[in-house]
């Protein structure tokens, strides 16, 4: 027999002045939806409770809720015995209880016109409709993404949100469609999209939100003669030139440290941009590291950027390109699995290649695991012994159960051993970092709100596994002067 | 304060016919507003509809729109009404070229372009099958919903129709509980179009939304109008019932090839029909599952198992790709595990008697889509429900603007809205303990009741226990009070719903026990056959004076002529 304790946000505006959470107490066999508890508290402890439910089975997007602060589908979401608090979608005027007004997401997706604004005579719905337009059809405007998108919300008014973004992109994608929903797009902020892929994990259809509606519209402003911000340019350019997405000064460590030729490792190492180029420091760590664990292993030269900030940004070519030369260069060296330290690299190996390398290609695609997974604690933590120390999960390790948000095993332990005091703090799901590029005044928004918050949780030191969160959250305490200083994992571990 | 609104045409219900039928006022330039007792465009059954039988340019050169007819009617058992059923064969083809021009999705064969069969459904002679992947009843919402906000219809959610307002004349409008705002308003309209779906909320497992509690019907009963074809209620044989997650899902593995299975593990259709297993009839199958459940070989949910785990995964896949990634989603693995299904309230072939144009025999009142019968007879050919709602959705509209351009639009007094306000008034005051939910255990308790006597298989002294518990209900909800206040009450809303409820109940039982065959989805133990005597319809009106429900079991259906069993 499974107990659940249900606090439920509660709120009748006729005779209360602000919404109060209510505690009820639930006993069941075997998984409880969260459809199922809100009925059975209505059924046992209160008729009165307001909530949405139509299908009840996951298709109509009726009953989105916020659940222990992440939007989900009532209906769907399953609750974990223990403690959980079910609030109304946050950024909606409620009505009552857990019954919220769609009304002004409707004032905005009318703004979009979403709607068939004919080119032509012909109204034949496409020969065989496309992968994009199939994914988008499946939109029911529950909102999740909406909700949950880190950009939306700190900066409403700078980025419309994935779902309005889903209403464009579902018009754009149709053929017989005439209207500019490229300006459309652009004026909904779709720049400003930081490409954390949230709206994508959560989507209560399984849609690929980032890929079908941002990604794809981003590509078709390309196509369209649309050629980005000058960062985003001069991003192309040094990839063109340099095979990475900075200019190489001195020697990239898989140059010093690379070898072309199959050494009977099949552990290889991927650098990425950052610990190959700028950040070196980082790099050598790394690699000390692994040769500390004394697991034999070969850093390929000739390895290049992963790709993923180019396909983000719909270059999707460029991705391509980088995509075979990296399968190339770790094929011949006899690589069957990667270890990185970045998780935006990890993402782009493993969720992304599969899209942008033949089937063929795709048989010697090896296994990519991140450094965490790989060493055992260290005991170079020396220098934070008692010092107030929280974890930042990068938006890139989170997945579709939500549960990536938890620090690596062996960051704990390595914070245990050097007598650290680990806090836990709920800091938000982006740095902003990768919007940095095209819209720095976003990036710099959500960096600072992980700042305040981690501020205001005490902490001293916060770690995190991803280089561009370190350097935009670095950058975000410097400006707020903030008496915290940011690392990454890879310095300690 | 009353309120009262002016529209030319006023329709209840955001499913399909609903959508389509205002569209269609809209494009002819008339002032129209939708109401929707849950999320407009989100609330109805049309949602859930896979794909619609149409023949078409598209359709195999054996086929033909006569023989559409005739598999319609041999399904409804020849108690369709036939002039319903060649309007709504005939006019769906008509209707697929303007939706595409309103932004319709439809899948097309690479090869020919023209649109693509996705295969012949049960009792089809040919392959009718069209729409978009398995999502094409939500397409159509979507489009009609975009492009009835574009016309500037006035979509109006969490809005309960109460009433029809009536004068002497016929109907002037409704009466509306605006449940965001918490107040009843008044509609005046020369037009009402009801659309508000079917009654699978009546049972307690059901593929329809929680909304399906055929308050249309009710509303267009207390109006004096004549409801026909009650006692047919179509059951979906293989509802989920177990996992909760996906309870009310209605599985499509059968067709496939998946079989069931008792608690004992034993394939009992090979016992009951041992030639056709599990490829009989729908209404057959949920007869099998039905008694073998009754008969205590049922799992301890209450259904059999379903297991597909014989298909290929790939076919199950590109044949159910949505179903697929719900179950996926829900973490099952369709292709490995076993869910627990039973016979669940699919469809409902009773309601508003309707001629060939949506009218009723109310002024002013016409009824569309599920809400309506005669279309279907006493079993709804599979596919054929987008088809009716496609077709009299246009049909309907057409209709509600003639209707309107030459109808005057009555006047609704501030002292009726007033009245109407007390009406609901007077249901508020608490009950004894602050909070209980009074009203949800009466809908419980209704729902209980038409699972247990007036579900798949039927019998006088079963029909005869839950038409009194039925009575019992019917009072207690005339007269209960809750708690809470006007705004978002789901305890008010549930004490209006069971007052609609078990006025259609009371209907359905009705029809069912003065029905002494089976025929289609009614099935009766004590009455197994099906009677030439019987090939007619049974309608139905509420006298308002008395309270009571008057039947007049006619002459043979218009249908006779079809072939006699």
């Amino acid at each position: 027999m499974n107990h659940f304790t249900i606090l439920v946000s509660r709120y009748d505006p006729d005779n209360e002045a602000a919404p109060h959470e209510t505690q009820y107490e639930l006993s069941n066999d075997g998984d409880l939806s969260v459809l199922d508890a809100l009925r059975r508290i209505r059924q046992t402890y209160d008729g009165t409770l307001a909530f949405r439910e139509s299908c009840g089975t996951g298709k109509c997007g009726s009953c989105a809720v916020e659940v222990d602060g992440k939007p989900a589908l009532a209906c769907q979401h399953l609750l974990s015995p223990g403690s959980h608090r079910i609030s109304p979608l946050r950024s909606f005027p409620v009505i009552r209880d857990l019954t919220v007004d769609v009304g002004p997401y409707e004032s905005r997706l009318k703004e979009v016109h979403p709607s068939l604004v004919a080119a032509c005579a012909d109204h034949e719905s496409d020969r065989q409709a496309g992968a994009v337009l199939r994914d988008l059809a499946l939109c029911t405007s529950c909102l999740i993404c909406e909700v949950g998108c880190p950009v939306h919300e700190v900066a409403p008014e700078r980025y419309q949100g994935p779902a309005i973004m889903t209403a464009i992109s579902r018009w754009m994608a149709d053929p017989r469609d005439g209207r500019d929903r490229v300006e459309d797009a652009s004026k909904s902020g779709v720049d400003s999209c930081a490409s954390c892929y949230r709206c994508s994990n959560s989507c209560s259809r399984g849609i690929d939100v980032f890929t079908s509606s941002v990604r794809f519209a981003r590509e078709v402003e390309l196509s369209k003669g649309y050629s980005g911000t000058a960062t985003d340019r001069q991003m192309v350019e040094t990839f063109r030139e340099f095979g990475k997405l900075f200019a190489i000064k001195e020697a990239p460590l898989s140059v010093k440290y690379g070898s072309s030729q199959d050494n009977g490792a099949t552990t290889g190492v991927f650098l990425g941009c950052m610990l190959d180029v700028r950040h070196q420091d980082w790099g050598e760590q790394l690699l000390k590291r692994l040769g500390e664990s004394g697991m034999p292993f070969i850093v390929p030269e000739g390895q290049v950027c992963c790709g993923g900030p180019l396909l983000w940004k719909g270059r999707v070519r460029e991705a391509k390109e980088a995509a075979r030369k990296n399968l190339e260069v770790f094929k011949a060296a006899g690589v069957r699995r990667i270890v990185t330290a970045c998780p935006g690299c990890k993402l782009t190996w493993t969720r992304e290649y599969p899209h942008l390398l033949s089937e063929e290609a795709l048989q010697s695609l090896p296994q990519v695991v991140d450094i965490s997974e790989v060493v055992a604690a260290a005991k170079n933590a020396g220098h934070l012994s008692s010092k107030t120390v929280g974890y930042f999960p990068p938006c890139h390790t989170q997945g579709h159960d939500g549960k990536d948000s938890d620090p690596p095993g062996v960051l704990l332990r390595t914070l245990n051993e050097a007598g650290a005091n680990y806090v836990q703090a709920t800091l938000g799901e982006c740095c902003g970092g990768m919007a940095a590029s095209s819209d720095p005044q976003v990036a710099r928004k959500l960096g600072s709100r992980v700042i305040e918050r981690a501020v205001n949780a005490g902490l001293e030191v916060l770690v995190t596994t991803c280089p561009f969160c370190v350097e935009n959250l670095s950058r975000a305490a410097r400006a707020l002067n903030a008496p915290l200083s940011v690392i990454n994992m890879v310095e300690i571990v | 304060m009353a309120v009262v609104r002016q529209v030319d045409v006023l329709v209840v219900g955001s499913g399909v016919a609903g959508l389509y039928a205002a569209t269609r006022c809209a494009q002819q330039g008339l002032s129209v507003a939708v109401l929707d007792k849950g999320l407009a465009g989100r609330s109805s059954a049309s949602y859930s509809a896979k794909g619609m039988a149409v023949f078409g340019p598209w359709s195999v050169k054996e086929d033909s729109e006569e023989q559409h007819v005739d598999d319609t009617l041999k399904s409804g058992r020849y108690v369709n009404d036939p002039r319903l059923v060649e309007a709504m064969v005939k006019g769906a083809a008509g209707g697929i070229l303007g939706l595409e021009s309103m932004g319709m999705l439809f899948d097309r064969n690479p090869d020919t372009g023209n649109l693509a069969l996705h295969g012949k459904a049960a009792g089809h002679a040919w392959p009718r099958d069209i729409g978009f992947s398995d999502i094409t009843g939500k397409l159509l919402v979507d489009t009609l919903l975009s492009q009835a906000r574009m016309l500037g219809v006035s979509v109006l959610s969490d809005h309960l129709a109460l009433d029809m307002a009536l004068g002497a004349e016929g109907v002037k409008g409704c009466f509306v509980l605006d449940m965001d705002a918490g107040e009843v308003v008044a509609i005046e309209a020369s037009v009402v179009v009801m659309a508000t779906g079917g009654i699978g909320d009546l049972y307690p497992l059901t593929s329809n939304a929680v909304q399906n509690t055929g308050d249309g019907i009710a509303i267009a009963m207390r109006a004096g109008a004549t409801v026909k074809d009650m006692e047919f209620v179509q059951f979906y044989p293989a509802t989920v019932v177990y996992p909760p997650v996906l309870r009310g899902v209605n599985t499509n593995s059968i067709g496939l090839g998946a079989q069931l299975l008792n608690s004992a593990k034993e394939r009992f259709m090979s016992r009951l029909e041992p030639e056709k297993l599990e490829q009989v009839t729908r209404d057959r199958l949920s007869q099998c599952i039905y008694l073998e459940i009754m008969e205590g070989r049922g799992t301890e949910n209450g259904g059999v198992y379903l297991d597909a785990t014989s298909i290929p995964r790939e076919k199950y896949k590109a044949h159910f790709p949505s179903e697929w990634r719900l179950a996926e989603h829900a973490g099952l693995d369709l292709g490995k595990d076993v869910v627990e299904v039973a016979p669940g309230a699919h469809y409902y072939m009773g309601g508003i008697e309707i001629g060939p144009d949506g009218s009723t025999d109310v002024p002013g009142l016409l009824a569309l889509g599920e809400c309506a019968s005669g279309v279907h007879g006493a079993n709804r050919l599979a596919n054929n429900s987008l088809t009716d709602v496609l077709s009299f959705g246009k049909i309907g509209g057409d209709s509600a603007v003639a209707v309107a351009r030459r109808r005057s639009r009555g006047s609704i007094g501030a002292r009726e809205v007033n009245e109407a306000e007390e009406r609901i008034r007077r249901r508020l005051g608490g009950s004894a303990v602050a909070g209980a939910a009074i009203a949800g255990r009466m809908k419980q308790q209704v729902r209980d009741v038409m699972g247990q006597y007036v579900g798949v298989v039927r019998e006088a002294r079963g029909l005869a226990t839950g038409e009194r518990l039925m009575n019992e209900l019917s009072r207690a909800a005339s007269e209960v009070t809750v708690s809470g206040g006007m705004r978002c009450n789901p305890e008010l809303l549930r004490a209006l719903e069971v007052q609609n409820m078990t006025l259609v109940a009371g209907a359905i039982i009705k029809g069912a026990t003065l029905r002494k065959e089976s025929r289609g989805s009614q099935y009766r133990t004590d009455f197994p056959g099906e009677d030439a005597a019987w090939q007619r319809n049974i309608r139905i009106r509420y006298m308002r004076d008395s309270g009571e429900i008057v039947a007049d079991a006619g002459t043979a259906a218009p249908a006779a002529g079809g072939e006699k069993t």
